[in-house]
């Protein structure tokens, strides 16, 4: 396998779970590909506003842009099959939500059932709002006390406030 | 009246493995290859005038004849697969547990076959044979630890100890 081309073993790595990828670093080489892999990152940035609005920055790195793509309806679903679309090559999408409410905040469930599935990173972050404050700082969310348990299962191994 | 019956026998398409042996293919089968495809077309062998017998073999310099030969069998079975889209297929979720069962028959061989077959399918550029491929060695990996997938796929380890504990950090928030 060692003789595979790297672009050969890039496409393996992208059939494989992340910890399924962490497994392969057995050598300087198989390291190096997971590294570069790694670099391909799709930092997926959602922002939430109402229910009438997603926008999704697919990016290389997470300051290079590379593609945006506006939702206008149906909100939910193609947030969430975007994201599945991601989960399944990325090594581990970044996720940011900009929650402008509780209730939207609460529909993130979901995602991070998913984000927990797919053992992916999660960043959530509000803009000027205190409940995703509290929801991070206390550790539990009152509206949706399901979440945080969610959160904390093994799978996420960061929070980013 | 009668009227003679032109019969039209499938376009035949010549390849020559690296060892020099030479494969007889119809045209729409071989067609699921890029690479061949390309050169049928540049070449304008496609030219209905020109017998088999006359025909220049296109030769493959990366593919010795075993494995051409399951090549030719592999694009057989699937001649009669739609075409495929590649802006959907990115698009789709990367799973492995979709590989038809023909197929699963077909890739279990050993590994030294099963890795000519993936060089074989890439430099022919025969996507859904090069994915099927990919996503059987992708199943060979999940579940083993680093040890055992060392074990598997006769890696050596080049690692210092030191490296390997680090990585071994690094890897430990995964852990159960």
């Amino acid at each position: 396998m060692e003789n595979l081309p790297s672009d050969i073993l890039t496409q393996i790595f992208s059939y494989l779970d992340l910890r399924n990828r962490l497994n392969l670093r057995v050598s300087h080489r198989f390291d190096e590909i997971e590294a570069n892999f790694k670099l391909k990152l799709h930092s997926l940035q959602i922002d939430l506003y109402g229910n009438n609005r997603v926008s999704i920055d697919m990016c290389e790195k997470p300051s290079s842009s590379k593609h945006q793509v506006v939702i206008q309806k149906e909100t939910r679903n193609a947030f969430m099959s975007a994201l599945r679309r991601l989960a399944g090559h990325a090594h581990f999408v970044r996720v940011t939500v900009f929650a402008a409410d509780k209730s939207i905040l609460a529909e993130t469930s979901d995602i991070i059932r998913l984000i927990r599935t797919k053992q992916m990173e999660l960043q959530i972050s509000g803009v000027n709002d205190s409940n995703v404050i509290d929801f991070i700082d206390n550790k539990k969310y009152v509206e949706s006390p399901y979440l945080w348990p969610m959160l904390t299962g093994k799978g996420i191994n960061k929070i980013y406030k | 009246f009668l009227f003679p019956i032109k019969m039209t026998s499938p376009r035949m398409i010549k390849l020559t493995s690296n060892d020099d042996k030479t494969f007889e293919v119809e045209r729409d089968v071989i067609k699921q290859s890029v690479t061949v495809n390309t050169l049928i077309t540049d070449l304008n062998m496609d030219d209905e005038d020109v017998s088999v017998e006359n025909q220049m073999a296109i030769p493959l310099p990366n593919v010795d004849a075993a494995t051409l030969e399951m090549v030719i069998t592999w694009c057989k079975q699937h001649r009669e697969d739609p075409p495929r889209n590649e802006e959907e297929e990115e698009k789709k979720e990367k799973r492995t547990d979709d590989i038809p069962e023909w197929d699963k028959t077909f890739l279990d061989v050993e590994q030294s076959v099963l890795f000519a077959l993936i060089l074989a399918a890439n430099y022919m550029d025969i996507k859904g044979l090069l994915d099927n491929c990919c996503k059987t060695v992708a199943n060979m990996i999940k579940g083993k630890t680093p040890d055992e997938i060392r074990k598997h796929f006769n890696i050596k380890n080049d690692f210092t100890p030191e490296e390997e504990e680090q990585i071994r950090k690094e890897n430990a928030w995964c852990e159960d």
